[in-house]
């Protein structure tokens, strides 16, 4: 892994059309600003794990399937709130 | 996959809930790089899970039959759903927008399946004519990990106070 030591307002270039520049700095947290063109995804690492966590839970649930599918279609049939 | 002589041939899966499904090619995703979390197990069948016409499709993997994600069409309860997603990731499975992807949300059905919950952030992207999809993430702040479907029980709660 690079590591690079950067002062407030400088940056690092990834690339040549990533920048990444430190906004600013307060006790253990730091601000980053991301200059990236829009067909780049940008993601915090936590968002990753989120899903990750998610997929498990997910692939473990044991919840019945039929009658998620039974409770669902009932919810779809509720006719539209009448509107005033 | 390379062994199917047409896809009008036919194989037995058993899913993870022990039911055996009859398959074709047509069934088959390749899950590019697999699901968060999963990496490695690329293969899959999508098939119809949970009864009579039922909402929810089973992703069951065929590398490890114990593994299989409930999945749903988001916009059967969400009807303006549409992943915010970078043109890179798009790009990668070769459509040329999302407007002509099949978007699966993979559901959590809990103990309570009234909690059933939906991750609208992390979708499946699935091109159909290559029969490829990739997990992918919404860049969106509305679209949660944990999407209620049936709207949101402690909402429900209070609504009626």
């Amino acid at each position: 892994m690079l590591v690079l030591a950067r002062h407030l307002n400088e940056s690092i270039m990834i690339g040549d059309d990533i920048e990444i520049i430190v906004v600013s700095v307060q006790h253990d947290q730091v601000k980053l600003g991301i200059k990236a063109p829009r067909s780049v995804a940008v993601h915090r690492k936590e968002v990753f794990e989120e899903i990750q966590r998610e997929n498990l839970l997910a692939a473990q649930a044991r919840g019945d399937a039929t009658a998620g599918a039974e409770l669902l279609k009932k919810h779809l049939k509720k006719p539209e709130p009448p509107r005033s | 996959m390379d062994n199917w002589e047409n896809a009008e041939q036919k194989r037995t899966i058993r899913t993870k809930t022990g039911r055996d499904v009859e398959i074709t090619e047509k069934n088959i995703i390749l899950v590019k790089d697999g699901l968060l979390g999963f990496d490695g197990l690329e293969n899959y069948a999508l098939i119809p899970h949970g009864g009579d016409d039922s909402p929810f499709l089973l992703l069951q993997s065929l590398d490890e039959p114990d593994l299989a994600f409930i999945t749903i069409d988001p916009r059967l309860f969400a009807a303006d759903y549409v992943p915010d997603l970078s043109a890179e990731d798009i790009a990668s499975l070769g459509i040329p927008d999302i407007a002509q992807a099949v978007v699966l949300a993979i559901v959590v059905i809990p103990d309570d399946p009234r909690r059933m919950t939906a991750n609208l952030q992390g979708p499946v992207i699935i091109n159909v004519a290559t029969r490829t999809g990739r997990q992918m993430i919404s860049r969106s702040v509305n679209h949660k990990v944990r999407h209620y479907i049936l709207g949101d029980p402690a909402a429900a709660l209070t609504g009626n106070a």
